[in-house]
């Protein structure tokens, strides 16, 4: 077995999944705050001031998510690759049979582990902010993130597993 | 993995379509959003703070409400008084811990040159320039400025200077990339939360729920 083209893979593949799970996240925050702000502009605006406030609004709107999420997928290529290496080393470890039932449960300890150690760093970072005392702070970065992080872990996981089963 | 491929670089395509549109057409337009060039040139109370290396926008609002209606929401402007009448569940998601009063509050109502204003609860903050009641709002070089139109109707206009920008293409490329456009967003939904409270007398309580 070439550990070390597994290994690169494995990052490769983590590194993907991380940025896809990145811009997934954002656009659901981008088509939901336009519609909520444009809701507003709608019930505020007379009809003749709206359109151009509507699209100002609404492409200022995205223009931002779609940099914040740039930045950030920069940032998750390095948390989905050194992830994809620790879930093929404990899936390697803890399950060496390769049983696929097995690999879901391994990838779903590993992914509540690596939140974790994740909501550690957050916390160590930005203190009270990234408690449930600023709830809506906490939900957005920290809490929906992690269940995004968990399911693309273990989807993961799964496919690793079937990567090293034709092995 | 294909899909993921695929989904990542459609996403990318799609961001490049945004930042295109966003640059060639929104950006020129939200610079001035809704201010006349007389408006855009008039002299306001803070403009000597304004230093040349800062890019500076001038946006403006009509209000159907005479300026004594209007001023009591920009009086008690600021996290630690009665909010930014701008969309308070965005502010929130960067813990700022904001609230929009739905009340105007005699206690905030005077506000004095030198007063301290947060921009959100423990964040960055700054002091109150200039004040004129009835006419003008100063927080360092930034101004919201009362015209009247007639006895019933009133202009807000809005002067915001950058951070000094114009000599740091770093500083440049942020404040360009980000801040600007998330500016944007927050002041023009303060001008339209100002304009809702205000008219609020002749708008029904469905429309005003979502300031509250």
């Amino acid at each position: 077995m070439n550990t070390n083209i597994l290994n690169k893979t494995a990052a490769y593949n983590g590194a993907l999944f991380a940025v896809a799970g990145v811009f997934a996240y954002s656009l659901v925050v981008m088509f939901y705050a336009i519609i909520r702000s444009s809701a507003v502009i709608y019930s505020i605006m007379p009809s003749s001031e709206r359109s151009t406030i509507l699209f100002a609004n609404g492409f200022s709107m995205a223009y931002s998510v779609a940099v914040f999420s740039l930045l950030m997928a920069i940032v998750s290529i390095f948390a989905g690759a050194v992830a994809g290496v620790i879930l093929r080393k404990v899936l390697l470890w803890f399950n060496p049979q390769l049983h696929a039932a097995k690999a879901i449960l391994v990838s779903s300890i590993a992914a509540l582990f690596l939140s974790g150690v994740l909501y550690l760093l957050l916390y160590i970072l930005l203190k009270e902010r990234i408690t449930f005392q600023y709830a809506e702070t906490f939900l957005f970065w920290y809490v929906y993130p992690a269940v995004i992080f968990f399911v693309a872990v273990v989807a993961g996981g799964i496919k690793l597993n079937k990567q090293l089963q034709a092995i | 993995m294909k899909q993921v491929k695929r989904f990542i670089k459609y996403t990318l395509l799609f961001y490049a379509v945004i930042a295109l549109v966003y640059w060639v057409f929104i950006r020129p337009v939200h610079i001035s959003w809704g201010a006349t060039a007389a408006e855009q040139q008039m002299k306001m109370p803070a403009d000597e703070l304004i230093t040349s290396n800062r890019i500076v926008s001038t946006r403006a609002i009509n209000i159907k409400a005479p300026k004594e209606k209007i001023w009591p929401w920009i009086a008690q402007t600021g996290q630690n008084r009665g909010g930014f009448n701008s969309y308070y569940w965005l502010e929130n998601l960067f813990a700022a811990n904001m609230h929009n009063a739905d009340t105007i509050v005699p206690q905030w109502q005077n506000p004095l040159p030198g007063d301290t204003v947060y921009y959100g609860e423990g964040e960055g903050y700054e002091l109150i320039s200039f004040v004129k009641p009835n006419g003008y709002y100063s927080l360092g070089g930034w101004t919201l400025y009362l015209d009247s139109i007639d006895a019933d109707k009133a202009r807000l206009i809005v002067r915001y200077p950058s951070m000094e920008v114009k000599q740091n293409w770093l500083m440049k490329m942020y404040y360009s990339g980000l801040f600007e456009p998330l500016h944007f967003i927050m002041e023009s939904g303060m001008m339209m939360g100002i304009k809702q409270k205000a008219e609020r007398n002749k708008m029904d309580d469905y429309e005003y729920k979502y300031f509250k």
